[in-house]
């Protein structure tokens, strides 16, 4: 049977994928032809005065959060999936925890201790005098970011090369044990070697997290290349705001392409026989000191933020505004639920499609998808804002339709930033089903659609509750987009936790930073669970 | 999946048929203010009146964006900013109307309004230095520029430059001294600070009173609020701190406005010069004055024992009038000075 007898369902699939390529191109493209208007005096004066800070600011924040995550991340993979030890199984599901933590909630929690050490600083004046004292408060922002960032990101390191180790790597280590290299020993001649391209993914997604933070920045006055994107946006700069994200999109694709050169090594390391490695028991001594090293981070990045809110928590409860609340709940719950269903089905049809219509085009439009997700936060936001408003202003009925700050804005941008997060469990999982059972129902006269919601969901289930959880997870912890195309009047958990705190309200942002720690929680369970289903 | 993308289109529908709605029972407040006591003057409003009310609460230069985006289709009826500069940039562009009443014009100060009436201020704040008591001489500190001294290295702290009183500040100053002098008093603040700026005013004010620095810019009514705080410690820390009102008798302190005016393309014109008279009244302006210590705009400092207790403040008339004017200049005379 020919593709031609498939032509409704062939219009349809490459119709999806030409709409979602469509719309990454269209963003880009405005972005870059808006960036080459006339900026007047207000870039020269960024020029003058502003852009250096934000790029070395953006620089050392990067280069100090990938470093710290990944001295957190590498070797905690390594421990859990080398050895075995009392607590493992426990310990394995504790590291993933910061992920649930939204790196600007814990940055309030951590604003109150920066605020406490009011008296170190006093002391350090009258012990080392007015230098020392103006020295360690500018430092002090800096390690308080970087180190907010990465417990709440090496997660993202963590779980690549813990794949890594667990599955992939189990020949090269038991015959590097045989050859009487291991311990520490194996971990740096062999272990590092083959982690490379999982740092490389798991260190890609750290880097592009802390180019797209503006909550923690924001907290702590730090002023790279994102806030300073927003400055412009909310003074009006429109074409410098376009300019300085574009600059941030060339930053992160220099950073993503080193990625991808690093992950192409994969296919000379990974071995097609998956199979468990066996573990090395550690003694109860060097056990205990695992634990001690593998908590600081998890309570840096988890339990500390959790903490200060119940404490917040306990003590604001009387005048909580219930209604608020509730109703940035409501927000929060319902943008994810429709952003995660409507980015996991664009991303089953640009995949599936793909195989069963065996597309090209449809497979070129996956990998535009996916470049949305290299796309800053902070450029979609403007991108999409200004094509909006564009269209708001292009005539008095679109006025009305308010799409300027609409849900269907957020939506859209939602929808190029996070297709990314669903194609590639979708497409990892596509590869466990073999194409020749596709083939054989296409061969007894089966429809695409047949295929696709028989044969291929069914046996890809697993990958679309991953898919679905880290979308979910992704939008519902999302402030950059949120803040900029939101509706007025439109607050999500998010947005309230960030204004609360911009405000000093620390405690009252207590109930909406928990709540979106329980829910995160919540979304990471589906994660959790394929964790376990692969390894336990 | 459909059923949601169909929600939202509803949801984008109802906003517009609520924007579009000409019933005259709903005022719709555009707004950068975000206290309770807000909220309180709301409901009385309503239930004086039976005029419902719908806030929307953002930055003003967001506020300001939506109302040029939406144009004649703007649901908007009043705009409300903290800001007397952005005030005057919105009725420049032509976002505001004019209304006149007598009881508007005989409840406002005359050089703190709208000459066209497009705007009218309802709370006073100063822009003042809260110094700590124990560290700090009576007389030390009488002008702005005595701030910017070099015996006040490593003593000074401000909220960051992004921020509108700040900008307004810097505003007067270069509307009273010329971009020259306003720069070099910036840049040296800057060399003053004990801190990168952060956080917000009552952030200064409290770290101020546990010694970081001595001396900080804040706005009056923020100390206020600290004084009148349900946290002893906040309390505290307030009452071990005093506020100046600089260049008193050297052409006066700079202050700004909350200020209240009616969209260009309000359809409730009549309901939204209530609202504005409402703001004004006696019963308004005695709640702004004891509950966030905002000085009421025809200075009655009996309505409050704060107030009273910092006595008259003679305000600067020259450069107010001109804040707007200088805003830009004020940002980019801060990035120059390093203040973040």
């Amino acid at each position: 049977m020919k593709n031609g007898d498939w032509r409704a369902e062939s219009v349809l699939f490459r119709a999806t994928g030409a709409l979602l390529a469509g719309l990454v191109l269209l963003l880009v493209g405005w972005v870059i032809f808006s960036a080459m208007a006339n900026a007047g005096g207000a870039w020269r004066d960024v020029l003058e005065n502003r852009l250096l800070g934000h790029l070395w600011q953006t620089l050392l924040l990067a280069s100090g959060v990938f470093c710290g995550a990944l001295v957190i991340g590498l070797p905690a993979a390594w421990l859990v999936a080398m050895h075995d030890f009392v607590g493992r199984g426990i310990m394995r599901w504790l590291m993933v925890l910061p992920l649930a933590m939204p790196s600007f909630v814990a940055a309030g929690a951590y604003l109150e201790i920066l605020n406490g050490m009011i008296p170190f600083y006093v002391w350090v004046r009258s012990s080392f005098g007015i230098e020392a004292f103006l020295w360690v408060q500018k430092i002090m922002p800096w390690v308080f970011s970087i180190v907010i960032l990465s417990a709440t990101l090496f997660p993202y390191i963590y779980l690549s090369c813990l794949a890594i180790f667990e599955r992939q790597a189990a020949d090269a280590f038991e015959v590097s044990r045989l050859l009487g290299v291991s311990g520490w020993n194996g971990f740096f001649r062999v272990g590092l070697p083959l982690a490379r391209p999982a740092i490389a993914a798991g260190g890609g997604l750290v880097l592009m997290e802390t180019f797209n933070d503006y909550g923690v920045v924001s907290a702590f006055g730090l002023t790279t290349l994102t806030p300073g994107i927003f400055r412009a946006w909310a003074e009006g700069e429109w074409i410098v705001a376009m300019r300085l994200a574009l600059l941030l999109m060339v930053i992160a694709s220099v950073i993503l392409a080193v990625e991808k050169f690093q992950s192409g090594r994969k296919r000379f390391v990974s071995s097609d026989t998956e199979r468990p490695l066996a573990r090395v028991p550690l003694r109860h001594r060097n056990a205990s000191g695992v634990w001690l090293l593998a908590m600081v981070p998890v309570a840096l990045g988890f339990l500390l933020p959790c903490m200060q809110m119940l404490e917040w928590l306990w003590l604001t409860l009387h005048l909580l505004d219930w209604q608020g609340h509730f109703s940035a709940a409501w927000h929060s719950l319902s943008l994810a639920l429709g952003a995660a269903l409507l980015v996991v089905l664009s991303a089953a049809i640009l995949v599936v499609g793909a195989r069963v219509l065996r597309s090209g085009m449809l497979k070129h439009a996956q990998a535009i998808s996916i470049a949305g997700y290299s796309l800053p936060s902070a450029m979609v936001a403007v991108g999409v804002g200004a094509i909006v408003t564009s269209i708001s202003q292009s005539s008095q009925l679109f006025a009305g339709l308010a799409l300027s700050a609409s849900v269907t804005g957020l939506m859209l941008a939602y929808w190029v930033r996070f297709m990314a997060v669903a194609v590639q469990p979708l497409s990892a999982g596509l590869t466990k089903v073999p194409e020749t059972l596709g083939e054989a129902a296409r061969m007894l006269g089966e429809r695409p659609w047949g295929i696709f919601f028989k044969i291929e969901i069914p046996l890809m289930w697993p990958a679309f509750f991953v898919a679905a959880a880290l979308a979910f997870v992704d939008v519902f912890k999302e402030l950059t987009l949120t803040l900029v195309l939101r509706p007025f009047d439109f607050e999500t958990l998010a947005t309230r936790a960030y204004r609360l705190t911009d405000e000093g309200r620390l405690a009252e942002a207590a109930f909406p930073g928990l709540s979106m720690v329980v829910l995160s929680l919540l979304g990471l369970i589906p994660l959790l669970r394929w964790m376990g289903r692969i390894r336990a | 999946m459909l059923r949601f993308k169909f929600n939202y289109v509803l949801l984008s529908c109802l906003m517009l048929c609520g924007g579009m709605s000409h019933g005259e029972e709903v005022l719709h407040i555009y707004s950068h203010r975000h206290y309770k006591t807000d909220e309180k003057v709301n409901a009385l409003f309503t239930e004086q009146t039976g005029i419902q009310i719908k806030v929307v609460q953002a930055e003003a230069d967001q506020l300001i964006a939506r109302l040029r985006t939406e144009g004649a289709a703007s649901p908007a009826d009043v705009l409300i900013t903290v800001d007397a500069g952005r005030m005057q940039r919105a009725a420049a562009e032509g976002l505001l109307q004019p209304v006149v009443t007598d009881f508007l014009k005989n409840h406002s100060p005359e050089a703190m309004r709208d000459a066209e009436g497009k705007w009218w201020p309802f709370t006073l704040r100063a822009r003042g230095i809260v110094v700590a008591k124990d560290r700090v001489k009576v007389g030390e500190i009488s002008t702005y520029q005595d701030l910017a001294k070099p015996e006040w290295r490593g003593r000074v702290l401000s909220r960051s430059s992004t921020s509108s009183y700040n900008q307004a500040l810097l505003a007067y100053m270069i509307a009273t001294h010329g971009e020259e002098k306003a720069s070099e008093w910036a840049k040296a603040i800057v060399e003053n600070f004990a801190r990168p700026p952060q956080g917000g005013d009552r952030d200064q004010i409290k770290a101020v009173a546990a010694g970081l620095a001595d001396a900080c810019l804040t706005n009056s009514y923020y100390l206020g609020l600290l004084l009148n705080s349900p946290d002893p410690a906040e309390r505290k820390a307030a009452e071990s701190v005093r506020m100046i009102f600089p260049n008193q008798g050297a052409g006066g302190t700079h202050c700004n406005v909350s200020a209240a005016g009616i969209t260009a393309h309000s359809q409730r014109v009549p309901q939204a010069t209530r609202y504005l008279e409402f703001l004004l009244s006696e019963q308004v302006q005695r709640l702004y004055a004891t509950e966030t210590s905002e000085h009421p705009v025809m200075m009655n400092l009996d309505y409050s024992p704060i107030l009273q207790s910092w006595g008259k403040i003679e305000m600067d008339m020259v450069g107010f009038p001109q804040l707007g004017k200088h805003m830009e200049a004020a940002s980019r005379l801060f990035d120059q000075a390093g203040w973040k």
